[in-house]
């Protein structure tokens, strides 16, 4: 349904299988960035407490999410949707069953449903509460679901850092069983208190100008805040002010709601009964983030997971200009990985500069793209991560990093890319043998094998990890490639290192031989 | 086929107070330049009285590093100088044997078949052990040698061997080991590299240098030391440097010029020369120019001036281990060497220190408390208290499946005196302290042998209940009371605190115990 070229204004439909509800959001795009709501759907299907107790989505579930797809679709055709995307988070990605749910949307409504990673997660709702409000300094972002919590940090709009605990609403409430009143609060502090969070640890001193909150369970938070606006809650809130949730208030709230049974707390507020008693576990989140982030308020700006999704389908569809802002952020992330495990980064910074200086200057021989480019980048800066584990075999360590820590911005098989890539940086060749590279796609496999190729170059070119080769200039002529290279100092080992063992890969992908030439 | 009486692998529990024999110990080390016997007395007072050392030259190292298997030719050698061996052991009437295999026999993929025939033929049992086990012993030598030294007991001290293979490396804090290390750079890939760029000093000291940095690297990543107050060297190449230099005593100190005098004096002779010249087996005359030229640059790469040479040997140390195992009936050998392994790692990962070692006292007492059921001894609790310290590891990769990245951290880790077999259990008890419990279809576990599947199954009973036990990262639950008792594994503790949060976790993490032991955790308060 993407088409290559779009027109605005356009009308584009965002899905989400969340763990406690599904919904979705048509919208007219007047620009990549500018939209109106036209419709939104909310049906409460509770995958996540089958998934969470029994790791399957049950039949009867099964069945009403299907439903819920077929209502989806009956609207996007009503209000004529152009394009569309649905995602789905942890309950789904938990499920052992999900293929067959997966299969079963596809083939009863034709709509694609797509598995996304929690930070993936983080990413598209900091992406919808950008466009909402307007972020200064340090922010962060919490989304509360019923399977996970997403934390993402800002700083002046842009994202740094993107992070997903295993803390959903649904899933605290089977951890804490039977547990009532004040001692389910209380078992939900300690719970919490006990839980680490890498990124609010990392901030260390740096204050927290914003907490943002997402997610129905904080939206309605906020209307009982407002005011006990019974049946302003009740209504579809499209397109609601932004509002803010004092942190007293909302410790007073939580209190209050805990000392009753759900039932009671749904008449009293007028709460959905499916809201009603997933409140308490998301109250608990809110309120201990806010009191780590020291922050007085929670800004509730009333977007959520599906207006991201929407926003991030309008940016496909038109925007170029924007992919400059998305690749820094990537590269950012990358950055802060090999940060945490590359204490002196300054040989990975240079190969980077090296890889990307033969990549440029080799297109013709190599004849890939921009993307391929920022993906030979991230792995030149992060080849030699594995050596914070062990330096024997720190080649495969720097793939299982890799592979374990999403970096946002990359897809699934572009990280499988990056993490072969600097796997390969050094001892054997790629090879159908080795299990990740055979289980890429084959175009996935060339990509990791012209890029491997160029970040073994690279790597040779500063094998004494001295930074002395300090610009090539590549050409090829026959089958050799003369790489003149700018030296300062002592180059001895870097020669050696291009002749025994730079240019082996290097002259099995391209036909070229590489030849080091130094001036200095 | 032998009389195999005489020769315990194994060391025999000794009843305590009933020691009043002699000892007579022998303690064989297959290395991969020669194979050597020491054989000693340990008399009624706990002295220990050298007896005979003998020594006999065998490349094995050379096949194995290179073509990676034994040939029938060196294993029918080895198998005839144990025989020999053997019959010296018979005339000694020796009463406790223990043999090991190093780095050469540890490369040969063909290594079972030699212990194997070695086994049958001789009755010698040999136990190939891991880098980090050599350095124990040879650790446990030096210890002894330097214990009269404050500058050993008091400052840092980083001690090394390099061998054949590979070097092994300690780090030793106050007179305890706080980490060790292997690095994958040897004598025998430092000669290959030389004979790469014969004819060319330049390129070859480069490469040394650079080599040396970058394991020198390695270390500084790897063990925590602030300031080296001794480089301690240990190995045979460093016993010779220490002998030509200064002749002979327990300690030397040698510098960083008389070693590229004397690693350019050797290199103008053929190895031949050399071994004529020093009476050395010729295979380890190949080794000694380039271990001196690494020494030479490890002093420069740290702030001392001189290196120390210390005479001790992997010999010294199997023999210091078998004497305190017939004097402790203990198999363990330096547990708090391993502890403080372990700290260091949980360290290096930002683990919580302070909830991995009360997951450790915890997980302790269940243990004492339940002996009957699992019928475990100290080296599993050992490998229990380790899981404990570092079982949350895995959380510095990502929250999100951190048993599973434990695992990984730990099957790539070293944890001085655990061979790779004890971290294998170990890195899969962590990986099951929370979330699924061992299953036949995790290849990981799977591929454990029976025995170990087993071990794994009850530590991480153990630690589930442990861990949970300190859910809240607060050490609420202080010296508790362990019983068992119709069918419970009762948990009594005083507290005015609130515990509810560890009784919950506990309900739900409880259930492999009671699988494994047929006992439900039961988490009581009582009233002082």
């Amino acid at each position: 349904m993407r088409a290559d070229k779009t027109r605005f204004p356009i009308r584009c439909a965002g899905m989400d299988v969340g763990s406690n509800a599904l919904r979705l959001a048509i919208a007219e795009f007047k620009s990549p960035t500018r939209y109106r709501i036209l419709e939104r759907k909310r049906v409460s299907v509770r995958l996540g407490q089958s998934v969470f107790k029994t790791s399957r989505i049950d039949p009867e579930t099964l069945d009403a999410a299907v439903d819920a797809f077929r209502e989806f679709r009956a609207l996007m055709e009503q209000y004529d949707v152009v394009l569309h995307r649905a995602v789905a988070t942890s309950a789904t990605r938990e499920a052992k069953n999900r293929a067959a749910f997966l299969e079963r949307v596809h083939t009863e409504t034709g709509i694609d449903l797509e598995l996304i990673e929690g930070t993936e997660e983080a990413r598209l709702v900091a992406l919808g509460v950008r466009e909402k409000v307007t972020l200064r300094g340090t922010a962060v972002i919490l989304d509360v679901g019923g399977g996970s919590a997403e934390l993402a940090l800002l700083q002046k709009g842009q994202i740094l850092l993107v992070e997903s605990h295993d803390l959903g609403t649904v899933r605290l409430l089977e951890q804490v069983g039977k547990a009532t009143g004040p001692k389910l609060l209380r078992i939900l502090r300690e719970r919490l208190r006990a839980s680490r969070f890498p990124m609010l640890e990392s901030l260390r001193g740096h204050r927290v100008s914003q907490l943002v909150g997402t997610g129905g369970n904080i939206e309605a938070i906020a209307t009982l805040v407002a005011g006990q606006a019974k049946n302003e809650a009740a209504k579809d809130d499209t397109e609601r002010k932004p509002a803010a949730v004092p942190l007293g208030r909302l410790t007073k709230l939580l209190e209050a709601l805990a000392n009753m049974e759900p039932e009671e707390r749904a008449k009293k507020y007028d709460l959905k009964p499916d809201r009603a008693d997933v409140i308490v576990p998301a109250g608990a989140i809110f309120e201990h983030i806010g009191k780590r982030t020291a922050v007085r308020h929670i800004l509730v700006p009333f977007v959520g997971l599906v207006d991201g999704v929407l926003l991030d389908l309008a940016r496909v569809a038109g925007a170029e200009g924007k992919k400059k802002v998305e690749t820094s952020q990537t590269l950012n992330a990358a950055q802060a990985v090999m940060k945490k495990y590359d204490p002196d980064p300054k040989h990975s910074r240079h190969v980077a500069s090296l890889a990307l200086s033969l990549f440029d200057q080799l297109k013709d021989v190599h004849q890939l793209g921009k993307r391929e480019r920022l993906l030979l980048e991230i792995a030149a800066l992060l080849h030699e991560v594995g050596n914070f584990i062990s330096g024997p075999g720190h080649h495969r360590h720097a793939h299982y990093i890799i592979s374990e820590t999403p970096i946002l911005g990359l897809n699934e098989q572009e990280v499988q890319v990056v993490a072969n890539v600097a796997r390969y940086h050094r001892k054997a060749p790629p090879d159908l043998s080795h299990e990740s590279y055979s289980a890429l796609s084959e175009r996935a496999r060339d990509q990791v094998r012209a890029l491997a190729a160029i970040l073994r170059l690279a790597d040779a070119l500063d094998h004494d990890h001295r930074q002395h080769v300090l610009g090539v200039a590549a050409k090829t002529k026959d089958s050799q490639l003369t790489v003149k290279a700018r030296t300062r100092g002592d180059v001895t080992l870097d020669e050696w290192s291009v002749g025994e063992k730079g240019g082996d890969l290097f002259k099995e992908e391209f036909g070229l031989k590489p030849v080091l030439k130094t001036r200095a | 086929m032998p009389d195999t009486t005489t020769t315990t692998p194994t060391v025999p529990v000794a009843v305590p107070g009933a020691a009043v024999a002699t000892h007579v110990i022998s303690v064989i080390d297959i290395g991969s330049s020669g194979v050597r016997m020491l054989l000693a007395e340990l008399k009624p007072d706990g002295s220990v009285r050298e007896l005979e050392d003998v020594q006999k030259p065998l490349a094995l190292g050379r096949e194995t590093f290179r073509t990676g298997t034994l040939s029938a030719a060196s294993i029918q050698k080895s198998v005839n100088m144990l025989r020999q061996y053997r019959a010296i052991m018979d005339t000694y009437g020796v009463t406790h044997t223990r043999a090991v295999a190093t780095s050469a026999v540890r490369a040969a993929l063909n290594r079972d078949t030699f212990v194997d025939r070695v086994f049958l033929a001789t009755g010698i049992e040999v136990e190939v052990i891991e880098g980090s086990q050599e350095t124990l012993l040879t650790f446990a030598a030096v210890q002894r040698a330097l214990a009269d030294r404050p500058d050993f007991t008091s400052g840092d001290s980083l001690m090394f061997e390099l061998g054949a293979g590979g070097t092994e490396w300690a780090l030793v804090r106050g007179g305890d080991v706080a980490g060790s290390l292997t690095y994958e750079l040897g004598t025998l890939r430092m000669r290959d590299l030389l004979r790469s760029e014969l004819g060319d000093k330049r390129a070859m000291t480069r490469l040394i240098q650079h080599n040396v940095k970058e394991m020198m690297n390695e270390v500084k990543r790897t063990l925590p030391f602030e300031k080296v107050t001794n480089l301690i060297a240990i190995g045979p190449e460093a016993r010779f440097a220490a002998r030509a230099l200064q002749g002979e005593g327990d300690l030397a100190a040698v510098s960083a010029k008389d070693l590229r005098a004397l690693a350019d004096k050797i290199l103008g002779m053929s190895a031949a020369e050399v071994a004529a010249a020093y009476s050395i087996p010729t295979p380890e005359a190949e080794s000694l120019a380039p271990a001196f030229m690494v020494y030479a640059e490890l002093i420069k790469l740290n702030p001392v001036d001189r290196l120390l040479v210390a005479r001790a040997s992997i010999r010294d140390g199997l023999l210091l281990q078998v004497a305190r195992s017939i004097q402790s009936g203990s198999s363990v050998f330096f547990p708090e060497q391993t502890i403080a392994a372990a700290l260091n790692l949980a360290r290096k990962y930002r683990a919580d220190e302070r909830h991995g070692l009360h997951t450790a006292t915890l997980a302790r007492a269940i243990f004492e408390a339940t002996r009957a059921q699992h019928g475990m001894g100290e080296g599993e609790r050992l490998l229990l208290e380790v899981a404990s310290i570092v079982h949350d590891i895995g959380n510095y990769v990502a929250a999100r499946g951190h048993h599973r990245h434990a695992y990984y951290l730990l099957v790539n880790s070293e944890v001085f005196g655990l061979s790779k077999m004890d971290l294998e259990i170990v890195a899969n008890v962590a990986r099951y302290h929370r979330k699924g419990t061992p299953q036949s279809d995790h290849p990981a576990y799977a591929a454990l042998p029976r025995a170990a599947r087993l071990t794994v199954n009850r530590l991480s009973a153990i630690i589930r209940v442990a861990d949970a036990l300190d859910k809240a990262h607060a050490q609420r639950i202080q010296n508790p009371k362990i019983t068992v008792e119709e069918g419970e594994l009762r948990i009594d503790v005083e507290t005015a605190e609130d515990i509810a949060l560890e009784r919950l976790t506990l309900d739900q993490k409880g259930s492999l115990f009671e699988e494994v032991f047929g006992l439900k955790p039961v988490l009581r308060e009582v009233t002082a």
